[in-house]
């Protein structure tokens, strides 16, 4: 008997009617972007203006297409910072969930110290549940603050193996 | 107490001790506040989720299937493995045929690959696994192994990390963590650009649509599942979830309860291997579903530990982890859920000694996310123990026994003991030249008929 057959030889299911998740959150809607800041800043983040969205895209930059900034370095290895497209925020964790549509690179959010997602202004949505309920069917990311540790003695230290800045610019359309 | 850790708890340096207490204390009061934070209803949502995990328990045989084909479905290949040595080989396997001339492996921390030494396995057989995440990297280098099951390397102070970090050449001496943080950044990059192989384990895999979560707080993992042309993912059977709905309870549950987040700083959602329109991600990826004797407790007496998410509250809050350390256990899993998944994985003959090493205060389950009825547990394990000869203690508990289980020695017994403080000895006399006794106010605690 092969392990597959084995292991599930072992197993006698009890089958019953399957558990609907419920919502517990202690999450109420406002206003979901002043939401949104409220906690991405707790999370060491910030939200940033065009102004200086266009500063930091004159850096050490990996950009993807989408963004509408060029990159200055082919690698994003190379980068000092990554601009990249979120899919969606979610206000009560103060996340942005960033997929692996074309055009878009899992490691710009990740390799550069400093990582900036935009936004467009009406992809939001208020509680994770919400999130759940259309998060992209494809490989995905829930971004919540910055990289951390706390590992030495509890000191929380921001970007160990990825940024140590995440600033997020909400668009415009 | 079981002997064992406790003579492992005294012989422990008091800096130890300390390291351990005070991170813990810190742990479980930021889990209190953050799961306040996070849920309106913090008992209804434990609750909830215990229920899904019996569910899960209940139908595990129908959601491997599910998982199993909807994982294929993604690209996504699937393993299974009886016990640990043969995951280690099916691994191994994996290794030599997409492993050319580099040996290099990155891991991401992961406790069932702890469970099953893969490390010292691939060692052996000349390659080389990396641990990046932080911790693990420390407990790598000093040749350790972790002492929690979140926060490996809680027993350790700044100094002590410091010293690894010099002695190994990482960087230049420094006890400041943002410096030593940024070494081991520096040092690791280099080895995830050469690995062409990442192994992790799996949080949650969704059977209804194939995908495997990973959470994380560095970084470290998203790098191991994504830079590497293959990516391996190790999971114990237990780890199913139905569907992605219930995530949005699970991983702020876990989160909270680990770390005192809302959400870890990354939640992975991992469909598959790079398609087509992909920029980046593996070439390859496994899923590696290990028993390991998951299958022996799911059908026994301690069938409620495999609900348990790894989330570390109840060593945290233990009174016994907190004085001994995870080391104290001798186990991969410490604290009261090491203290029975142990035994009941490994049988109570060998690890039967761990279901003593609690005060049975009740803590643990007051913090468990799913209410796992861990006292319960131990007391269970304590009479199987018992019972199959193991924590058995010497002659004096011998002797009490057979006085408190005769009822007319006993009655005696308690007769005469009151008058034997009456008794003139050497021991007292001296004592009372500086004190004074209280006088006995002539009633009678325990006399009743």
């Amino acid at each position: 008997m092969n392990a597959r057959e084995e292991i599930l030889g072992r197993i006698v299911d009890r089958p019953g009617d399957a558990v609907v998740t419920k919502d517990f959150s202690s999450f109420v809607a406002a206003d979901l972007w002043v939401q949104f800041e409220s906690q991405l800043v707790a999370l060491g983040g910030r939200m940033i203006d065009a102004g200086e969205l266009g500063d930091l895209s004159r850096g050490v930059v990996f950009a993807e297409a989408e963004t509408g900034f060029s990159s200055s370095v082919d690698l994003v290895w190379d980068a000092e910072i990554g601009i990249s497209v979120g899919s969606f925020a979610i206000a009560e964790t103060g996340s942005v969930v960033v997929d692996s549509s074309p055009g878009r690179h899992r490691l710009s959010t990740l390799l550069p110290k400093v990582s900036v997602i935009l936004v467009d202004e009406d992809q939001i949505v208020g509680s994770l549940a919400e999130g759940f309920a259309r998060m992209p069917s494809r490989n995905a990311v829930i971004v919540s603050g910055t990289s951390r540790t706390a590992d030495i003695e509890g000191v929380l230290v921001r970007g160990v193996h990825g940024p140590g800045e995440l600033l997020v610019h909400r668009r415009q359309k | 107490m079981s002997t064992r850790v406790e003579e492992f708890a005294r012989a422990l340096p008091a800096e130890t001790t300390a390291s351990v207490r005070s991170a813990s204390i810190l742990k479980t009061d930021s889990r209190i506040t953050a799961l306040g934070v996070s849920f309106g209803d913090v008992e209804g949502a434990r609750s909830h989720a215990a229920a899904i995990k019996e569910f899960v328990l209940a139908n595990l045989g129908r959601l491997l299937i599910e998982l199993e084909a909807n994982c294929k479905k993604n690209g996504i290949h699937v393993h299974w493995a009886r016990d640990a040595s043969e995951a280690n080989e099916l691994i191994l396997g994996l290794c030599k045929r997409a492993l050319g001339d580099s040996k290099v492996i990155v891991k991401a921390k992961s406790m069932v690959t702890e469970e099953i030494h893969l490390n010292s396995f691939l060692e052996a057989q000349g390659y080389a696994p990396v641990e990046t995440d932080l911790g693990e990297f420390v407990v790598q280098i000093d040749g350790d192994t972790p002492s929690h099951i979140v926060t490996p390397i809680i027993h350790k102070n700044r100094r002590q990390i410091a010293e690894s970090f010099a002695r190994e050449k990482i960087g230049p001496y420094t006890e400041v963590p943002e410096e030593l943080a940024l070494q081991a950044r520096e040092h690791l990059r280099s080895q995830f650009a050469a690995a062409s192989i990442g192994i992790s384990g799996v949080n949650f895999a969704c059977a209804s649509t194939g995908r495997l979560v990973l959470v994380e707080n560095e970084g470290n993992n998203r790098l191991s599942t994504t830079v590497p042309d293959v990516h391996i993912a190790v999971m114990g059977i237990e780890k199913v979830v139905p569907d992605e709905a219930c995530l949005s309870l699970f991983l702020p549950l876990l989160a909270g309860s680990a770390t005192g987040q809302k959400l870890t700083s990354y939640v992975h959602l991992i469909k598959g291997p790079r398609g087509g329109d992909e920029s980046d991600g593996p070439r390859e990826v496994h899923l590696v579903l290990l028993d390991n004797n998951r299958t022996k407790v799911l059908n026994g007496h301690y069938r409620d530990v495999l609900k348990c998410i790894r989330c570390g509250a109840c060593l945290n809050v233990c009174p016994v982890y907190r004085q001994g350390s995870g080391h104290a256990y001798g186990h991969v899993y410490s604290g009261p859920i090491g203290a029975v998944l142990a035994p009941a994985m490994e049988g109570v003959e060998k690890l039967g000694d761990l279901a003593k090493a609690s005060t049975l205060c009740g803590s643990c389950e007051e913090v468990c996310p799913v209410k796992i009825p861990l006292p319960h547990m131990l007391l269970q394990l304590r009479d199987e123990a018992f019972r199959a000869g193991v924590n058995r203690d010497g002659i004096p508990w011998s002797g009490f026994v057979g006085v408190a289980t005769r009822s007319g020695i006993w009655r005696a017994g308690l007769t005469l003991l009151p008058m034997a403080s009456s008794l003139p000895h050497p021991l007292k006399t001296k004592w009372r030249e500086f004190r004074q006794l209280p006088q006995r106010e002539g009633r009678n605690f325990r006399r009743h008929r």
